[in-house]
């Protein structure tokens, strides 16, 4: 995953519980509320990342989850400006108790910008806590300005047993090259499905799911992106996939020109792991050659009895890279 | 015309010849009767008085299956041709279709298949010489044990922690005596193939129901919790959303020793995974945006050196985790686990009280 979106995941991942690493926001009651929300503040507009609420207490925790290193003064103004009541309502929150919501803005950000970050905040006179991630933790910064329920969760940092969970595993600011693997995914879904044509917004709603969390702007730019990758995929591969650009109002789309589908079962196979073969960095390894693999046992099994092909386990076809 | 009735009469009981029945999920997309009608060939499909009920030819072979739909999801094809030509021609029809799919049982729903019954066989299958790249103790393991006390054997092997991870059921036979509703002999494979012989149709339903219904709660549970991401009204908001659902997380009970070899052969688009993927790695963890073959759909999926996480989409299949667990078990750790409780609980058989 980009290191830059680990931010914007490992928030996510705390309120998401039967992971790998504890979900300590959720244990302590927080929800995620929504995502990419757009607020009116009196210093201007600003899109929350990710907005976290607690049913019971109806304090709201909204997060801005730092790419890199800068701090946008103006940006974080408008976090300083917004409101309780203005996230309860642009996030559509139920309150399901009738007591005064309150907010909190905290920042995420990787380790190594850690002191840039709290540098600037300082500077700024903005009273945030940081959630700061580090490679095998997330601690918090600022706990001075945390509320309780935060500095509760975060008393001693929390261990990561695992990276944080890949919800969002690129965005529209990625480079073509990171995009290009989840467009390849979803052209190979198609292939499989037997589809002879599929538009660049079909492919881009199947290789990011979470497009629909996008404006309308947003989403044209992620289609574009799409849309480069897969003229890129085209052109390396030019005997499976044609490439036809948005024209007008016209979307772009994608014709499927020969699928491995169409062959027999190992032909199907090897299909298949050619347009991996042609991804691919490095070679595949081959299969291993086990000692006692193909035994004299099952040699001498043979004479007593029949066809044992017909087992569950279809024949497999070779690799034959 | 049949009826439902008639089917006691018509299937064989009889232990040279056993009835097999062999479940299938499908994904009719709203008509089960028009999928049946698309996957037979002309002529093949005959209604019958019950209208969940059909008759289906195998072409050019004097064989038929009966098709039962009354469960929408998990259709049974019951037949008394040989189990090798019903196989094949079903194995024909699955593979090449996105809607239907086999089921996939994992051990643990083989081991308890059914409360205080007497075994008749049991049998484990472990080929894990691909994925350990033989750094397993036990890379390859075919047991088939006969006898009453056959399941007490594999789970003492089960119960050996240096053993638990290559001893997975791979099938069980078992005979059932109840008073009321008869006895039957009944074997039952991972993938969801049953044999039966005895003296009532209506138990041996009842069993294949049973298994069923406690695979059904694994597929659907899996579902429950796959990720969905659903946006505002457009008219209202110009962006943002919601997101529900969590990775589905399984912990293997063994460490991957080595993980290039391990995703290279899982993500090689063969049998039975039939995952397709290109993997990328990064600090020892694994990346795949890969592809489940089996129904056309991505599968985002990270592997750790003892775990691996599936990043199921809301509208995807759950029987792609269970046939990946249910592979899993009999190709590297068939000790391994989910972290989700209610998954695992699942995976165990558990019925929630």
């Amino acid at each position: 995953m980009e290191e830059r979106l680990v931010p914007v995941n490992a928030i996510i991942s705390l309120v998401t519980r039967g992971g790998l690493n504890r979900a300590v926001l959720a244990d302590a009651g927080f929800l995620a509320a929504g995502l990419e929300i757009p607020c009116v503040t009196s210093d201007g507009n600003v899109v929350v990342d990710v907005v976290l609420a607690h049913p019971h207490t109806c304090h709201l925790i909204a997060c801005e989850a730092k790419c890199g290193s800068n701090m946008e003064v103006a940006q974080a103004r408008c976090y300083r400006a917004l409101g309780p009541r203005t996230v309860v309502r642009s996030a559509f929150v139920t309150l399901r108790q009738r007591v005064d919501p309150s907010l909190e803005v905290i920042y995420v950000a990787m380790a190594e910008n850690k002191d840039r970050i709290l540098l600037s905040l300082r500077e700024a006179g903005l009273r945030f806590p940081l959630l700061t991630i580090h490679p095998g933790k997330i601690s918090l910064e600022n706990i001075e300005f945390a509320s309780e329920s935060l500095r509760d969760a975060f008393g001693t940092p929390l261990t990561l047993n695992a990276p944080p969970d890949r919800f969002i595993p690129f965005d529209h600011e990625s480079s073509v090259d990171e995009i290009e693997p989840y467009v390849m995914a979803a052209l190979v879904a198609a292939l499989s499905q037997r589809l002879q044509m599929i538009s660049i917004t079909a492919l881009t709603e199947r290789a990011a799911p979470h497009y629909a969390l996008y404006s309308h702007r947003i989403q044209g730019r992620l289609r574009r992106k799409v849309g480069e990758a897969v003229s890129r995929i085209a052109a390396a591969d030019s005997g499976t996939f044609e490439f036809f650009p948005a024209t007008g109002n016209h979307d772009g789309h994608v014709k499927l020109l020969h699928n491995p589908e169409e062959n027999d079962p190992r032909g199907r196979t090897q299909g298949y792991q050619r347009l991996g073969r042609l991804r691919q960095g490095r070679p595949r390894r081959p299969r291993p050659e086990v000692p006692g693999q193909g035994s004299l046992l099952d040699e001498l099994d043979k004479a007593n009895s029949g066809d044992e092909s017909a087992g569950a386990d279809e024949a497999e076809a070779e690799d034959t890279q | 015309m049949t009826t439902r009735a008639a089917l006691s009469e018509i299937l064989s009981f009889d232990a040279s010849v056993p009835t097999k029945t062999f479940v299938i999920e499908a994904h009719p997309d709203g008509d089960a009767t028009q999928l049946l009608r698309d996957f037979s060939e002309p002529g093949c499909l005959e209604e019958t008085e019950d209208a969940y009920l059909f008759r289906l030819w195998v072409p050019d072979a004097q064989n038929c299956f009966w098709v039962d739909q009354l469960n929408e999801r998990f259709w049974s094809f019951h037949t008394n041709m040989p189990v090798a030509l019903a196989n094949r021609y079903l194995k024909l029809h699955v593979g090449t279709r996105r809607d239907l799919d086999w089921v996939w049982l994992p051990s643990d729903h083989l081991r308890t298949v059914w409360p205080d019954t007497r075994t008749r066989g049991v049998r484990s299958k472990f080929e894990g010489s691909q994925l350990l790249g033989g750094s397993g103790a036990f890379d390859d393991v075919r047991l088939k044990l006969n006898g009453r006390s056959a399941d007490e054997f594999l789970d003492y092997l089960y119960k050996n922690p240096h053993i638990r991870a290559a001893v997975p059921f791979d099938g069980v036979e078992v005979a059932l005596d109840d008073p009321e509703l008869g006895q039957v002999n009944e074997a039952v494979d991972r993938m969801g193939r049953f044999a039966v012989s005895g003296n009532s149709l209506e138990f041996h339903i009842q069993f294949v129901e049973t298994v069923v219904s406690r695979y059904r709660r694994l597929v659907e549970l899996c579902e429950q919790k796959a990720i969905g991401w659903t946006s505002f009204d457009r008219e209202v908001a110009e962006s943002g959303g919601q997101m529900a659902g969590a990775p589905i997380v399984i912990r293997f009970s063994r460490v991957i020793q080595d993980i290039e070899q391990f995703v290279d052969n899982l993500f090689s688009s063969r049998e039975p995974f039939r995952l397709w993927g290109v993997p990328r790695m990064q600090d020892g963890i694994v990346e795949v945006e890969a592809v489940d073959l089996h129904v056309g759909q991505c599968l985002r999926i990270d592997v750790g050196e003892q775990w691996m996480r599936l990043y199921l989409t809301k509208d995807s299949c759950g029987n792609s985790v269970a046939r990946l667990a249910s592979n899993l078990q009999h190709r590297f750790d068939a000790a391994l686990t989910f972290a989700d409780d209610e998954i695992q609980a699942a995976l165990k058989g558990i019925t929630p009280a």
